[in-house]
């Protein structure tokens, strides 16, 4: 039976990672909708509007707003800076059981035995759980990342075609011989 | 199937089984998507073939077939294909990836989960087991409990890095292969093929620019990064272990830094003094009140007061009692009741007659009941060479009874001689002070009980014997070190009983 401080760090620790991942997962599920949403707004023709939409939200969002504002660029997306700050949490309350651990070597009453019997409990219930959070974190960012990358493709589709039409209908308006590049 | 089988086969699986499967499907898409791009040349075949490629692929590739046959513009229908295979979420859903990733994990840690759940029920059992003894008997009786269940958290220790290893090296292959990215420019590169094939003729001038924009980048960066990444993780796991050296050579020394650090007797050793020193036995020395008894090298002192002088080869006078000091004024500070007691500190040649003669001369005109006899240890943690005590009492006190008897002859101990379980140790056997120590330990368990102080008779049949050989004997019956090297934890605490 846990007991103690190994107790409350790892309730607090395994509480506080499943807590910090499901809230990268809401917050990241509210990006992708958001993207998602700004994508609708723009092929719906109200791009202005979705652009000044995009310039309010996250700094994740930076890539759907350079598509919305018709950059030629492959989008340029990049894990999320709380996916890294939540990874670098992860490890924090096995390292502060292992720390309060070496505080316990060398003790010679009965109650530290409780102790450490509830140190190695709660290594025994934070390691499979601090190894699920980080890969849910991981693959909600990953998942997120790629949401973006799609919504910035689609807008990047339009922004080219739009560029070529512009291109084919400079050249005939120059009168310049040049053939149809998009005749079959 | 123990615990062990398992692991063993979820280390098959990782090792051999998941490399295989990863290269496999890696190999089933690519062989599936040449399928794809050498069926375009017949549109109305493509929807079928489209229908077999694995399901990531299977919607766009069946919809740029589908456009395709309705003889849309190639451009468009490119188009269309790379912005929906950009949308496309390869892979299963986070939420069943998470189950996986859970189910995974305790299955890998399975054995290292349920040895860490083991020693914490050890512990337990070994608070219990301990309750009712004391001082060293603890550390006897709760190692046999606590061992064997390190052992085992040490054994699934080494078995999770070999499967950390291999789990690391499948991430790496999925990584190469099977990432989103890799299976989008896969994916890709076929369309391409494919559109080349079904209309060799066409432009396709949008579709082309939007994939050369979407090509994977091909710069140093992250190679890079991720040799920086390893040189800085092998560098954590080197600073690691570095700080760590410590307890694990300790752990597989089977040291203890248990000695007691609290206040010692202050004994000082006279000049030339050569105190014995051994791995084990001994406690503490922490009585403050006793006069210390120095025998040798030249003199023999109470309490810095000279009581005869010893000659060349550390024997006393023949003339001894006759010629001593008198140092009834000396001790009258330290008699309590009539008796006293003493620290002894002896020198390492001094033979046991010199120091029996003073003891009995102490014991008969002045009433010495009892005498810490002094050795040196040097247990881990203590930082330096600690004194230890052994109880010696000159003669059997009143109803008190020995639980075995050590009877001191030549090069031979032999325990309870003539007793139908006696045992003789030769002290020319290599292990003999490993077999006396246990042997004692038994014996005074099994008569006494775990929770009692032993108590030990003594019968020494060669006065000859030099001090630090009858110290190494006593030593050795009180040690409860497990191996020759000092383990740092104090002896049994035994009062050993002079009967002859």
């Amino acid at each position: 039976m846990m007991t103690g401080a190994p107790l409350v760090i790892t309730a607090a620790g395994a509480l506080g990672m499943i807590a910090a991942a499901v809230a990268v997962a809401v917050r990241q599920r509210k990006l992708n909708d958001t993207a998602t949403r700004l994508v609708e707004l723009a092929l719906g023709g109200r791009a202005d509007e979705a652009r000044i939409q995009a310039r309010n939200e996250s700094s994740e969002l930076a890539p759907v707003l350079e598509a919305l504002g018709g950059e030629l660029a492959a989008p340029k997306t990049k894990l999320p800076l709380i996916t890294w700050i939540v990874l670098a949490v992860i490890p924090l309350p096995t390292l502060a059981l292992a720390l309060y651990a070496r505080q316990l070597v060398g003790a010679v009453d009965a109650s530290s035995l409780a102790l450490v019997s509830s140190v190695l409990q709660g290594v025994a219930i934070l390691a499979p759980v601090s190894i699920t959070v980080a890969y849910t974190v991981v693959a909600v960012a990953r998942a997120g990342q790629r949401s973006i990358r799609g919504a910035c493709v689609t807008l990047l589709a339009k922004n080219v075609k739009a560029a070529v039409d512009a291109e084919v209908a400079e050249a005939l308006r120059r009168g310049t011989n040049l053939r149809d590049p998009r005749g079959e | 199937m123990s615990s062990l089988e398992g692991i063993g086969a979820f280390v098959f699986f990782l090792v051999v089984a998941a490399p295989i499967g990863i290269i496999a499907i890696a190999i089933r898409e690519r062989m599936a998507l040449a399928r794809f791009v050498r069926a375009a040349a017949d549109p109305d075949r493509l929807k079928d073939v489209a229908l077999k490629l694995p399901l990531a692929y299977r919607a766009p590739a069946t919809a740029f077939a589908g456009e395709l046959a309705r003889k849309t513009p190639l451009d468009e229908a490119l188009t269309q294909a790379l912005t929906r295979i950009a949308n496309t979420h390869f892979g299963r859903p986070v939420p069943v990836r998470a189950a996986a990733a859970l189910v995974i994990s305790v299955l890998a840690l399975g054995g290292f989960i349920a040895s860490l759940t083991g020693a914490a029920q050890a512990i337990e059992a070994a608070a219990v087991a301990a309750r009712d003894l004391a001082g060293a008997r603890v550390f006897l009786e709760t190692k046999a409990i606590l061992d064997p269940a390190f052992d085992l958290v040490r054994t699934y220790v080494r078995g999770t890095q070999v499967l950390g290893i291999s789990m690391s090296v499948n991430l790496a292959l999925a990584w190469w292969l099977l990432r989103s990215e890799v299976r989008e420019a896969r994916f890709v590169k076929a369309l391409i093929e494919a559109s080349i094939a079904a209309r060799p003729n066409a432009t396709a001038p949008v579709a082309g620019r939007v994939a050369a924009l979407l090509a994977p980048e091909r710069s140093l960066t992250a190679p890079v990064a991720a040799f920086a990444f390893f040189v800085a993780a092998l560098a954590t796991s080197l600073a690691t272990l570095w700080l760590t050296s410590g307890f694990r050579e300790s752990n597989a020394g089977q040291s203890y830094a248990v000695w007691p650090a609290d206040a010692r007797a202050p004994l000082v050793s006279p000049s030339g003094m050569v105190v014995p020193s051994f791995p084990g036995g001994g406690s503490p020395v922490r009585e403050r009140s006793l006069a210390t008894l120095a025998v040798g090298p030249e003199r023999v002192d109470l309490a810095g007061d000279l009581l005869v002088d010893l000659d060349a080869r550390f024997a006393l006078p023949a003339s001894f009692p006759q010629g001593a000091n008198d140092v009834s004024r000396v001790l009258s500070g330290f008699k309590r009741g009539g008796t006293f007691e003493l620290n002894l500190l002896g020198h390492a040649s001094t033979p046991m007659t010199t120091i029996l003669g003073v003891l009995m001369y102490l014991k008969n005109e002045h009433g010495l009941q009892r005498v810490t006899c002094v050795l040196e240890r040097a247990p881990a943690g203590a930082g330096a060479r600690v004194p230890a005590g052994l109880k010696l009492e000159l003669g059997v006190p009143e109803g008190v009874a020995a639980a075995t008897t050590l009877v001191v002859e030549g090069s031979r101990v032999v325990l309870d001689p003539g007793a139908a379980d006696s045992i003789a140790v030769d002290r020319t056997d290599p292990a003999w002070r490993l077999r006396l120590g246990e042997a004692v330990r038994v014996r005074t368990g099994a008569k006494q009980g775990a929770g009692a102080v032993p108590v030990i008779g003594l019968v020494l049949r060669s006065t000859e014997l030099p001090y630090d050989r009858f110290l190494e004997i006593l030593s050795s019956a009180d040690s409860t070190c497990p191996t020759t090297a000092d383990c740092g934890v104090p002896g049994l605490g035994a009062r050993f009983v002079l009967e002859r």
